[in-house]
């Protein structure tokens, strides 16, 4: 962090210098003092923000670089523990082009279910579905008849 | 991951030969020197050309595979042949020598811009809109071969905006379909390129009416913005729909302003971009023809309202298909029957004041977008009060509308306000304030009474 501020607060003069390059260059092609004013006002922020932005990006560049490919693979669903144990389950039981129905606790699950388990499509209550999947946010509770507990919490049913 | 920013790359050749294509056919560049100069809004142009094509693709039944792209892209690079109307170049050539300070503004736009598609590649689908709807809906073209009505129609996915149009989905299942693959990371390099494309293409369109220092450090001030960088490469529609409404917006400027047919031409087919892109760029595109129409005069009026309605009319084909298939398109949040309800509207005024407020705050805010608003803000009033009022007038009129739109839209939204504020404010400010952004220079002109309008 120290380091981060040393190298923003030292970038400032080259900031202002080059924001006085803009001053310079407007004067000499007699843009008019409004200009000139607006023009190195504009140059003086962004040149500023300059190494901000540039350090920003690298840190985050950096930080990406070094996540794992199932930390990156799952990157959505880091704030929902045991949902990536469960799809990866439900993905080597339902075969892909396999229809299901989900009835789940919570939309974050729905919805990370219906981009995880592509090509396999979710479909609405009385089409047809292949597959009843029934989500829990705890483990155990009344079973589904006919299903089986994939996951804590988990439950699937092949449809007859 | 190489392989794949080589297939994505493959694919956005593919985008940037379309739009050389229509780039020439409307005088953008005339000679292949001329070229590189212009890559940056020829770019932007293939993006936009492809990706309408793509989604009209798609509501035809075709599943968007490789050779359809390059038939796609090589017909409309195709249009470059056909013999040019006018002599005279669109775009006015760049000063040369460039001076010292605008070299220095120029590589430091780059280094942003090199830093923000590094970034981009290494970015993990993290955002919930992107996961859940934009980047899924990709990953559904690809994986199910197109439009599948038990998805993109299905009962299950309703929560998903169905009725969203495709442009950014269509894109980016071309770029997969060129990596051989859907790797979540690289994807987010494809919206991080129109951002950098927008920044790069808007000294060149404005070449010849701004300083050029003025025009590259107002371009520097846009991209090291923040909230810019964070959406960048996120993987969400906000960023490039500003990037397609900046484009249109300036474009309509420079036909106010040069009187020339092809920039009309270009502010039809952004403004058919940014209805494809996002369900909210309606109204914006609704109050840029609005102003545009008021803007261009008696003589001008019927050109500009024909533009609106090409726009317009480029979004038939997907409505047409969510009627087919019975897309519930009002997606429970804004009650259409009472956008004008009287009654209904009254007993919500409340939410109008902390709506306005709060947009206008976020779009203040230095830690989001610096200077950008109130440097816009201060060259409107200079310019109002005695410079290019027309200039002023316009600009200001087109980023209020936009905004009002977004207040109306809290206005008569079902949902609670603090859920729209909380999920939507940052975010819905940033085709005003990249708007604003991107009309910095033309506004500091008009301030200085350098009467860019040539009437």
């Amino acid at each position: 962090m120290t380091l981060r501020l040393l190298a923003e607060v030292a970038w400032q003069p080259i900031g202002v210098a080059g924001a006085y390059g803009v001053w310079r260059l407007l004067e000499r092609d007699r843009a008019g003092r409004v200009m000139q004013l607006l023009g190195t006002g504009i140059a003086l922020v962004a040149l500023a923000w300059l190494p901000v932005a540039a350090i920003d990006l690298a840190a985050r560049t950096r930080h990406d670089a070094r996540l794992s490919a199932a930390a990156v693979e799952n990157a959505g669903a880091i704030h929902s523990k045991g949902l990536v144990h469960a799809i990866a389950r439900l993905r080597g039981t339902i075969p892909q082009g396999d229809t299901y129905q989900l009835t789940a606790y919570s939309s974050r699950v729905s919805f990370w279910a219906y981009t995880s388990l592509l090509p396999r499509v979710a479909v609405g209550p009385g089409e047809g579905a292949d597959w009843r999947i029934v989500w829990h946010r705890h483990p155990g509770g009344t079973a589904p008849a006919g299903a089986r507990e994939l996951a804590p919490g988990v439950w699937v049913e092949r449809s007859p | 991951m190489i392989a794949h920013v080589l297939g994505l790359a493959a694919a956005n050749v593919c985008f940037l030969a379309a739009g050389a294509g229509i780039g020439r056919a409307l005088g953008l560049w005339r000679a292949p020197r001329e070229l590189p100069g212009v890559a940056a809004p020829a770019y932007l142009i293939g993006v936009a050309a492809a990706g309408i094509l793509a989604e009209w693709a798609l509501v035809a039944g075709l599943d968007l595979a490789r050779w359809q792209v390059v038939a796609g892209c090589a017909g409309l690079a195709a249009t470059g042949v056909l013999p040019a109307r006018n002599r005279a170049s669109v775009l006015a050539a760049p000063a040369r020598p460039t001076a010292p300070i605008v070299r220095a503004l120029q590589a430091a736009v780059g280094l942003i811009v090199a830093l923000l598609l590094v970034d981009a590649v290494y970015r993990p689908l993290a955002e919930w809109d992107a996961w859940a709807m934009w980047t899924m809906k990709a990953k559904a073209i690809t994986l199910l071969g197109g439009l599948d009505a038990g998805l993109f129609a299905g009962v299950p996915y309703r929560h998903l905006h169905l009725d969203y149009p495709l442009l950014l989905p269509a894109v980016e299942a071309i770029g997969f379909r060129f990596m051989g693959a859907i790797d979540t990371q690289v994807i987010h390099l494809q919206a991080a390129l129109l951002t950098a494309a927008l920044v790069l293409s808007l000294p060149r369109l404005l070449a010849g009416r701004v300083p050029p220092a003025v025009a590259w450090a107002s371009a520097l001030l846009i991209v090291v913005s923040p909230s810019l960088v964070d959406q960048a490469g996120a993987g969400l529609a906000d960023a490039p729909l500003a990037v397609f409404f900046a484009m249109a917006a300036v474009c309509a400027w420079r036909w106010l302003a040069d009187g020339r047919r092809e920039m009309l031409i270009l502010t039809a087919l952004f403004a058919a971009a940014v209805l494809a892109t996002k369900r909210e760029g309606t109204p914006f595109v609704a109050a840029l023809v609005v102003v545009l129409v008021v803007a261009a005069g008696r003589g001008r009026r019927l050109a500009a309202v024909g533009a609106g309605v090409a726009a317009l009319a480029t979004a038939v084909p997907w409505q047409l298909w969510l009627h087919a298939n019975g897309v519930d398109t009002s997606n429970g949040e804004i009650p259409y029957a009472k956008v004008i309800d009287p009654g209904y509207l009254a007993g919500r005024l409340g939410r109008i004041p902390t709506g306005a407020g709060s947009l206008v705050w976020h779009a203040l805010q230095p830690g989001a977008w610096l200077v950008i608003v109130p440097a816009a803000a201060v060259a409107v009033v200079l310019a109002a009060r005695g410079g290019e009022r027309r200039t002023a007038v316009f600009v200001a009129a087109v980023a209020c509308l936009v905004l009002v739109s977004v207040v109306w839209a809290y206005w008569v939204g079902r949902p609670s306000l603090h859920y729209y504020l909380q999920h939507s404010a940052r975010r819905v400010v940033t085709t005003p304030v990249v708007l604003l952004g991107a009309f910095l220079p033309v506004l500091c002109a008009a301030a200085a009474a350098r009467r860019p309008f040539r009437r």
